[in-house]
């Protein structure tokens, strides 16, 4: 096998790996920037989005709709799911631990995660779901003699789409200068007149949405089992730690470099694939903390 | 007290509470490590890596060096416990409040990746079996082994809080309550703040490691 076609596999599965952490990614970091949560349970989101499509798709199957349905329920679900759950979650829980510290925080977000993990095997089971139909009936197309599937290019694109929307709404939009106004500082848009509590339950919701959207998009491609939920926390953490806490150009970055790094451990030396993506980490935060596009936080004595 | 009542009434309870309470204790074993490192105002996801240390470090003293002898395996898992805290100090102990959270975590997923990963070293998601050791010499046989194993972890417990418990009611101890609090004024009066994160977290991984080893 020669070293260009090596290249172009690891590009593609780069990309693919990359736009699928960075969907992942873009709530986390969205959801910091603005609410100052670092939220493990958005892990859990990603598998509640998975589980709710994955089963609702199953059943639509079953009772017989057309397949085309299929991919209306793949985004409308998640966006169903996230909808309820983030004002939900935002009121109940995340709004008494806003003035502590972010460590009490960080351990009530953990906390969350545990709780839906089991919340999750209560409502719909251990066994694997296996919707791949949406997946399968896009098909494939060769690149180069090798062959990729339709559906992971959509996945890029849905990716791409969900960051340039994000991005586009909070430099264009009214409320999206709200936004950047909060995540600035939150003290003075409040003292200015801003509905500072309003626009945290929009922000956290609207990650919870990209949260389930991620798990909803890629659960035709997976095995939607219990434990997803960690794995794609770990992932996302690293990506959002390299890229800067709060920030989407970083977590474009992030994911960028991770996707193209995992890519290549996997296909050099499989074993190092985790190892490579937590040594990067490591290694950028020991020269630049804050991560690449992060902001240096002041410490007050 | 109330360990003194459990080693009284082990032999009267079913097989099952004994080995559910042996994990539990061997368990609050790592939890110590963790209040150790809480006290510091740090909190750590990450500290099952040095369980899973102490755990291999017994699995491979067995098999490579033929420790048998529980005592001499709970002074190893310490101490690798130890070992790779010091080593994986050097760099997290830098870091405070969220980011130390994570870099735990993600230094911890490392380990695991690579323990899963390297089937043939450790056996990946199967395992490895492990005999069983022997207390102080004596090798009790099969009906009373669970039961010497509580009594075992029972006694190691104890003594890993009576050990905490004067660390914490040290100088050192509310030293790390005061960095706790509010670290740049302690580092002003003089102390290395750095070190005493440090001993802390070494300390603290120890006791993880110790933990490790006393379901085996």
């Amino acid at each position: 096998m020669s070293i260009v076609s090596k290249l172009f596999y690891i590009l593609f599965d780069g990309m693919f790996y990359a736009s699928w952490l960075f969907l992942v990614a873009l709530g986390l970091t969205f959801a910091y920037g603005v609410l100052r949560v670092l939220n493990v349970a958005h892990g859990s989101l990603y598998a509640v989005g998975a589980y709710a499509a994955s089963w609702l798709v199953m059943k639509a199957l079953a009772l017989g709709y057309p397949l085309s349905w299929s991919y209306l329920l793949l985004v409308g679900a998640p966006v169903a799911t996230g909808l309820v759950l983030g004002p939900f979650l935002e009121r109940v829980f995340l709004r008494r631990v806003y003035l502590r510290d972010e460590v009490q925080v960080l351990l009530l977000t953990f906390a969350l995660l545990l709780m839906f993990e089991d919340a999750i095997k209560l409502v719909w089971g251990v066994q694997p779901y296996n919707v791949n139909a949406p997946y399968l009936a896009l098909g494939e197309f060769s690149v180069g003699g090798v062959a990729y599937s339709r559906y992971l290019f959509l996945l890029v694109g849905a990716s791409a789409a969900s960051g340039c929307l994000l991005w586009l709404g909070m430099s264009r939009t009214r409320f999206g200068k709200l936004v950047v106004a909060v995540i600035e500082d939150r003290e003075v848009s409040a003292a200015l007149g801003v509905n500072v509590s309003a626009i945290f339950v929009v922000a956290f919701t609207l990650a919870t949405v990209l949260a389930a959207l991620g798990g909803a998009l890629t659960a035709p491609v997976i095995a939607v089992v219990p434990g997803i939920a960690v794995e794609v926390i770990v992932l996302a953490f690293a990506v959002v730690a390299i890229g800067g806490l709060g920030s989407i150009p970083g977590a474009a970055v992030g994911s960028t470099l991770v996707g193209l790094l995992r890519a290549t451990a996997v296909h050099v030396l499989p074993e190092l694939e985790l190892l490579v993506v937590f040594g990067v980490m490591g290694l950028v935060l020991l020269f630049r903390p804050q991560g690449l596009f992060g902001e240096v936080q002041v410490r007050r004595v | 007290m109330t360990l003194l009542a459990m080693a009284a009434t082990g032999p009267l309870l079913p097989e099952w509470i004994i080995f559910l309470l042996t994990l539990a204790l061997a368990k609050a074993v790592v939890v110590v490590g963790i209040v150790l490192l809480l006290r510091g105002g740090l909190v750590s996801f990450g500290h099952a890596m040095y369980y899973a240390a102490g755990a291999y470090a017994v699995v491979f003293a067995m098999r490579l060096l033929g420790v048998r002898e529980a005592l001499l395996l709970n002074v190893i898992a310490l101490g690798l416990g130890a070992v790779l805290a010091s080593f994986l100090g050097l760099l997290l102990a830098r870091y405070r409040g969220l980011f130390f959270s994570m870099l735990n975590l993600a230094a911890s997923m490392m380990v695991y990746s690579a323990l899963l990963k390297f089937y043939w070293i450790t056996g990946g998601t199967d395992g490895v079996q492990v005999r069983a050791a022997s207390l102080l010499g004596l090798l009790p046989d099969l009906s009373f082994l669970r039961l010497g194993y509580f009594w075992w972890t029972l006694g190691i417990a104890l003594l890993t809080v009576v050990v905490a418990f004067r660390v914490m009611e040290s100088p050192a101890g509310y030293l790390l309550k005061a960095i706790a609090d509010n670290e740049t004024r302690v580092a002003y009066t003089g102390v290395s703040v750095e070190r005493r994160i440090y001993v802390a977290y070494v300390l603290s991984g120890a006791f993880a490691g110790l933990g490790g080893i006393c379901p085996r």
